[in-house]
């Protein structure tokens, strides 16, 4: 690898506070990285690139007297970040006292101790080994052209605050994720993925031979009639859908009015079989975190609980504008989720499947568009195989299918939740999300 | 700079690669945020680095980092041959690169009004303006983002290009929640251009903007549902443009239909065998033009310093060119378009869409709609989304009008039209004279690339289509 700049996290960190101070800043939040980071794409059974970056990065935040400004600068000179810190301070300058932010997080709570993960992980040759072995896995199990990518990433982090927070995340955490898509013919096709810290936690192999077994579980074409079915999402397709549903339990959403969910705590927002949780600290999942944007401790917390909505995701001003507790998911200006858990149910995903009467499975979705964020009206295009199933039976894949439905009131309609859960990350998802396949009944489906 | 470029290029050679690029990029934004008639937020960027892609036996390595010296060329140069020879151990097959011709050229869109030297107070008035007249409408939310930038580039390859370009943006976009007492309707759009603040100074888009709010808030009060039968549709300029950037854009993009996005963004319906073959009437002309003075998506040399050009890809109703590059160009024994665009420094170029149009036919917009007896013009669209194949697509229109023998009527509630991409195409049977653009910011790679296009054209008459769902 690359030498990497010798300025120190803290040193930057440091100097980033510090200068902000001087300047007249009356809050400063600076989230320092340092990302090693490789990758190799592959498509056609083949790979096409191996690339690899390597940043040093800051996001600054100020205020002065409630006025905001922000910069961002990704640098390997501590001039850059000083001038950067100038740039925030001027935009700060330029902006207008926004009344409800009532500063950052004070500090003075413990975090929570964490296993630091080599960067001995960034490792070209293996990652072209991985590569090759989801490749052949997929093959060997009967796909005949196979696509996908292998990300390794190590990262450090630091926070720093005006509130004297100081923390280091050095030695840092890594991940992998490994993504894989098998197509039996151009239009019949299945996802793999597996994703974790190191590489005693991902299987390549896994990956490609789920990819092929959804791909060749059943190559029928069949057509149905558009209206409402009950959809078995596997985890990709859910996963999809939660992340939008977390967007939309966001603080700043609710504070904007724009979220369906704004005024409703206490309330049934979804089944009683259905709990969200966003678990920064669960030490296998690639979006571990022990503090947030502006240096509050993250902890495990339901957001919804058996269907009740239990809190939004806050940071502080959001905290305090909504006179509940800091959930410490900062982003300061957009707060979001860092690790999210569906509880899982009881049943195998075989039970859940020979269970169906009549049902469609969703094995993946893409492309989710919202009409308008406030109702939740919303469409999402399912990609590879989608199984039309009568009786518990597979009778045929379904192409051209569209879920075209209501998000708040479909997760009123969860029946089932199977047992298979996994950690869900890819090009569609961002939030590490781990969750089980899941049942939801009366989704209308459009078909062409 | 041309140093560090040249350094690079003579240290892959002496490692032994059979080409290599480097391309060198800073980029200056200025951010305001503003929310409810307030500025919210100001935000101040620069980044600045340098990558490097080298084809080594045949194999691609890249490499990058936000560092801008000779040590740092040199660096990245080793650390990309290093993972393409990692590769290359065990690789199948070896690419080769379309020939073209390169030059040594200097770009410079210089703004008439360079934002950095525009008072903030003149900025803030004109959020102010905007934000006051929406606010007459009485949203549950307001929100614009302006985003005012400069970026520079410095590009070589061993083929011999040597290109600097440098271009202002400005971007403006907005996000506002209109509500009557059982309706609401959000609008979402940009408007953006490869110019200084005169873009916004100049231009009528406090007017345009409030428009269309003005639209949405009278489908919230007075829209109606849209008829059940099949019926002809009239597409605005803002629908037209993401009918030719998602069903002929995309589909067209020779990466995708050689299946290097398989795994993300998906493949194509569209083959090479299609090629010459018809997909839409004779009325349907789709122009991709890197080329057009202002255009948001502006450039004169692609990312791999091949000269940008006019591309039709439909010509007739006829499949007529798609988006290449140079290894996919090579790979089916064409030449590259110049279609490979890299969203950052850190990026990858990759085949991607600049100015993505329908041409303008002959008709008035009031010819288009004289002889339909009963139909809907979607003047503005809210929610769509396409299948990884580009073939079956959804647009729902936030703001719509019935027409009844000729004339234009109510406001209609969200038509919804579920088409397949040859359908499209097929049934449009006339198309109006005036063109018109419309900023958006497209998404394609992994990691992920959004970059600036424009996407638009002509009004278009689809003829005996269902709209209702």
């Amino acid at each position: 690898m690359i030498a990497l700049s010798e300025v120190s996290l803290q040193d930057i960190g440091n100097i980033i506070v510090k200068e902000a101070k001087n300047l007249g800043a009356t809050d400063v939040a600076a989230v320092v990285h340092k990302i090693k980071r490789l990758q190799v794409r592959f498509s056609r059974n083949k790979i096409d690139v191996s690339s690899y970056w390597e940043y040093y990065a800051a996001d600054i935040f100020v205020a002065i007297n409630k006025k905001i400004g922000f910069s961002t600068i990704e640098s390997m000179r501590q001039e850059d970040f000083l001038r950067s810190v100038n740039e925030a301070i001027a935009a700060a300058k330029l902006s207008e006292e926004r009344k409800d932010f009532e500063g950052l997080y004070p500090g003075g709570n413990t975090y929570s101790k964490y296993k630091p993960i080599s960067e001995s992980v960034l490792d070209e040759e293996k990652i072209v080994d991985a590569s090759n072995a989801a490749i052949n896995s997929a093959l060997s199990c009967g796909a005949k052209n196979v696509a996908g990518v292998v990300y390794v990433t190590y990262m450090e982090r630091g926070i720093f605050t005006s509130n004297g927070v100081e923390i280091i995340c050095s030695p840092g955490r890594s991940s992998i994720e490994v993504s894989v898509r098998a197509f039996h013919e151009p239009e019949i096709s299945g996802h793999g993925i597996s994703v974790g810290v190191d590489w005693k936690h991902v299987d390549p192999e896994s990956a490609g031979r789920e990819a092929s077994e959804i791909a060749t579980r059943c190559t029928q074409k069949i057509k149905i009639n558009p209206g409402k079915y009950d959809v078995l999402f596997y985890p990709m397709a859910i996963a999809n859908l939660i992340e939008y549903l977390s967007m939309l339990l966001s603080g700043l959403y609710v504070y904007m009015k724009i979220s369906p969910y704004a005024g409703r705590i206490g309330e049934n927002i979804a089944s009683e079989n259905f709990t969200l949780i966003d678990n920064p600290l669960r030490e296998d999942s690639v979006g571990f975190v022990v503090a947030d944007d502006e240096g509050s401790p993250t902890r495990r917390k339901a957001l919804i609980e058996k269907g009740v909505l239990k809190t939004y995701l806050l940071n502080y001003w959001l905290s305090r504008y909504f006179n509940l507790e800091n959930t410490g998911n900062a982003g300061i200006i957009f707060p979001r989720a860092f690790t999210l858990e569906i509880q899982e149910g009881s049943e195998s995903i075989d039970s859940l499947e020979s269970d169906l009467k009549e049902g469609i499975i969703i094995t993946n979705t893409w492309y989710t568009r919202f009409q308008n964020y406030f109702t939740g009206d919303f469409s999402t295009v399912p990609r590879d195989n989608a199984f039309y199933v009568k009786n518990g039976e597979i009778k045929g894949i379904v192409r051209n299918l569209r879920i075209s439905d209501n998000l708040p009131l479909m997760f009123y309609r969860i029946v089932a939740l199977g047992n298979d859960v996994k950690q869900v990350k890819w090009w569609e998802v961002s939030v590490p999300t781990y969750t089980p396949s899941v049942l939801i009944q009366g989704v209308n489906l459009s078909v062409h | 700079m041309e140093d560090i470029l040249l350094k690079g290029l003579e240290k892959a050679q002496e490692l032994g690669a059979s080409y290599a690029e480097v391309r060198v990029e800073s980029t200056e934004t200025e951010s305001i945020v503003m929310r409810n008639n307030k500025i919210e937020a100001v935000g101040r960027t620069k980044t600045a680095g340098m990558s490097v892609r080298v084809l080594y036996k045949g194999c691609w390595g890249f490499a990058s980092l936000p560092r801008i010296t000779s040590d740092s060329v040199v660096g990245l140069m080793e650390q990309a041959i290093k993972l393409a020879k990692a590769t290359a151990s065990a690789s199948k097959s070896k690419i080769t690169l379309s020939e073209e011709k390169f030059v040594e050229d200097h770009v410079e869109i210089k703004p008439k009004l360079d934002f950095r030297d525009v008072p903030i107070e003149e900025k803030q008035e004109f959020l102010r303006d905007l934000s006051s007249r929406v606010m007459e409408y009485k949203p549950m939310n307001a929100m614009f983002v302006l985003n005012l930038s400069e970026g520079k580039k410095w590009y070589a390859n061993t083929d011999g290009a040597a290109i600097y370009f440098r271009k202002p943006l400005t971007v403006l976009s907005y996000n506002i929640l209109i509500m009557s007492s059982n309706w609401s309707e959000m609008v979402t759009n940009q408007r953006g251009a490869s110019r200084g603040w005169e873009y916004l100074k100049e231009s009528n888009i406090i007017e345009e903007v409030v428009t269309e709010v003005e639209g949405a808030k009278k489908v919230c009060d007075k829209g109606v549902s849209p008829p059940k039968e099949p019926i002809d549709v009239i597409a605005g300029p803002h629908l037209v443009g993401i009918f030719v950037h998602e069903s002929c854009g995309h589909p067209y993009e020779l990466d995708r239909i050689l299946g290097r996005e398989a795994a993300q963004a998906g493949e194509s319906f569209i083959s090479i065998e299609m090629l010459g073959k018809r997909i839409g009437s004779d009325v349907v002309n789709v122009v991709d033009d890197p080329t057009v003075d202002g255009s948001y998506g502006f450039y004169l040399y692609d990312d791999e310093g091949v000269k940008a050009k006019k591309r039709y890809l439909i010509k007739n109703g006829i499949i007529n060119e798609f988006l290449m590059n140079r290894q996919y160009a090579g790979e089916i024994g064409l030449n590259s378009n110049a279609a490979a665009r890299a969203s950052r420094y850190d990026r990858e170029p990759i085949v991607r869409m600049s100015t993505t149009y329908l041409e303008p036919g002959d008709y008035s917009f009031e010819e288009l709609i004289e002889d339909v007896k009963l139909g809907v013009y979607i003047k503005y669209y809210t929610e769509w989304n396409i299948d990884d194949r580009r073939y079956h697509q959804k647009y729902v229109g936030r703001e719509s009008y019935l027409i009844k023998n000729g004339e234009i009527l109510d406001p209609v509630k969200r038509p919804v039209l579920e088409i397949t991409t040859p359908e499209l195409w097929s049934s449009i049977d006339a198309v109006g004279k005036e063109l018109e653009f419309f900023a958006a910011t497209c998404g394609k790679g992994d990691p992920g690339q959004p970059i600036p296009v424009w996407m638009g054209g002509a009004p278009a008459r689809i003829r005996g289509v269902i709209v209702s769902r």
